[in-house]
């Protein structure tokens, strides 16, 4: 039997009648870098927090690296690492102080790792938690996520709040630990985000899986709603032998059109 | 229990425990100000004949001002409040989440939190009696016989106080449902005062667990003591049962 480091069967979720996740059935592989893509709300995170028994599905069942995540909750949590949407950081210690805490709560974690962590992700160590900004505190969740050479690492919007250079860090670690034969689950709203790093993406929609796409494949999958404005009144006819669009209505020197997959011909035609 | 956590849930909440030891400490200032006015009202004996009629004017104004008004409202307010906070509101479930992603089991990270609203509800009740001791000094009044004897009981009554604190904040979010309950509580508290001590009816109240119906000098009612403390060990296992099935969206 295919060993998966992680596997969810029929996995529902309701809260007070209403369902956050309706039938989720993944299955991730080794080494596999694997995205949840979908807008706020439609079970990202819900998803995340039943692989670590934050709460319990209604239905269904969910295995972490082999092991059924509520009763072997200790076990997983152990080889787990886990960036959470919201980190809320104690006042009154250095980040470097939070990072040993979180260090001694896991057990066993060599500091090295984190400090090269920090240095690669620019993070400033001395800082007290309430002084870091937004992007610092993410960079404390990433470094605490990863920071144990976990084999499977579960990200929440990771790249939210940070810029450039410390996304391509990211993206550069989580490559290297791919590579190294580990496993990474990210959920996240960004497509472009999703295309570059993900070998499959998940996307959800009000709970339920509408699709598994290999990561290349997502642009050509895209809806987007575009609107051009040229310098004069053009002939909407040009765009007519386009078939990937939709919707195209044209006003004077404007056009509003949707587009199925890539946008290049349209793109193209326009100029 | 994690003792790291412990430290860090102290250091994140000494402020606060500060800030209601000195209201407590406010109080016993107050009620040494006003003793030369209450000290020979008639009411004041009315009302510590309900406890105690053995004791005399002075003692029983300390006894009602400490034990029975000032402590049990104000220590059973911090405790109620701190209890509820410990569990409450978004960023707290946030942090309280977090942790569980590490291998922790819930079950510390309670009992880390419960031993932490135990440690400042006893360091409460300590600030009270002793600053309650040195108002009664410097009215020049005696200690009230078996004044350190209601510490257990104060004491209990008081995490009894922050264990349904933690019971509503593990349970609900509504802030108004705290509000009603925490006035039931203290209607709870204080509706039997109105009724004779020899009547049974009035054994409900916690206090009377507290303070025994007709305690001894000196002595500490053992029976009473050990309803309430059971009744504290009720509450705090039935707050680990409710957390361990907390849902932490």
């Amino acid at each position: 039997m295919r060993y998966l480091v992680l596997r969810t069967e029929n996995l529902t979720k309701e809260f007070h009648r209403r369902p956050a996740l309706c039938g989720v059935t993944l299955e991730v592989d080794p080494g596999e870098v694997f995205g949840l893509l979908g807008p706020s709300g439609c079970g990202k995170s819900t998803l995340l927090h039943i692989l670590l028994d934050f709460i319990r599905p209604s239905h269904g069942q969910a295995l972490v690296l082999g092991m059924d995540c509520q009763r072997n909750g200790l076990k997983v949590r152990r080889l787990v690492g886990y960036l959470p949407q919201n980190l809320t950081l104690p006042k009154g210690v250095t980040a470097g102080q939070l990072l040993e805490r979180f260090a001694a709560l896991r057990g066993g974690v060599e500091m090295t790792f984190a400090h090269e962590l920090a240095t690669r992700f620019q993070l400033n160590l001395d800082l007290a938690c309430e002084r870091l900004s937004p992007a610092d505190r993410r960079k404390v969740g990433l470094v605490q996520a990863f920071m144990h050479r976990p084999e499977l690492i579960l990200l929440d919007e990771p790249s939210r709040d940070l810029d450039t250079t410390a996304q391509m860090e990211l993206y550069r670690l989580i490559a290297e630990f791919r590579a190294e034969g580990r496993s990474v689950v990210i959920a996240s709203q960004s497509i472009s985000e999703m295309e570059r790093i993900c070998d499959r993406v998940a996307v959800l929609h009000q709970g339920r899986v509408i699709a598994v796409e290999r990561g290349a494949q997502l642009r050509a999958r895209a809806i987007r709603k575009i609107e051009m404005r040229f310098a004069n009144p053009i002939n909407p006819q040009i765009f007519m032998g386009l078939n990937n669009i939709n919707q195209l209505v044209c006003d004077q020197n404007k056009v509003y059109c949707t587009v199925l997959g890539d946008p290049d011909a349209l793109l193209k035609t326009a100029t | 229990m994690r003792l790291d956590l412990f430290k860090d849930l102290w250091l994140e909440r000494r402020r606060r425990v500060a800030f209601w030891c000195g209201i407590v400490v406010g109080w016993c200032g107050a009620a040494a100000l006003f003793y030369p006015l209450l000290v020979d009202e008639a009411f004041v004996d009315r009302l510590a004949d309900w406890f105690n009629p053995l004791l005399e004017s002075q003692q029983a104004y300390w006894l009602l001002v400490l034990a029975v008004f000032g402590l049990p409202v104000i220590g059973g307010m911090f405790a109620f409040w701190e209890g509820g906070k410990l569990f409450k509101g978004q960023a707290v479930r946030h942090s309280i989440a977090f942790l569980l992603a590490y291998p922790l089991p819930r079950w510390q990270v309670y009992l880390t939190r419960l031993v932490y609203l135990l440690s400042a509800c006893f360091l409460l009740t300590v600030v009270g009696l002793l600053s309650g001791s040195g108002a009664i000094l410097l009215t020049g009044s005696q200690l009230p016989f078996g004044y350190w004897g209601f510490l257990p009981g104060l004491f209990l009554l008081i995490v009894l106080f922050g264990e349904v604190g933690i019971l509503l904040g593990v349970l609900s979010q509504s802030f108004w449902l705290d509000r009603l309950v925490g006035i039931i509580l203290l209607i709870l508290l204080y509706l039997p005062y109105g009724l004779d001590s020899s009547d049974s009816t009035v054994r409900y109240s916690p206090l009377f667990y507290m303070l025994g119906e007709l305690p001894l000098p000196g002595t500490i009612e053992v029976g009473n003591l050990l309803g309430l403390g059971l009744l504290c060990v009720a509450g705090g296992l039935l707050g680990g049962f409710a957390f361990e099935r907390l849902e932490l969206e």
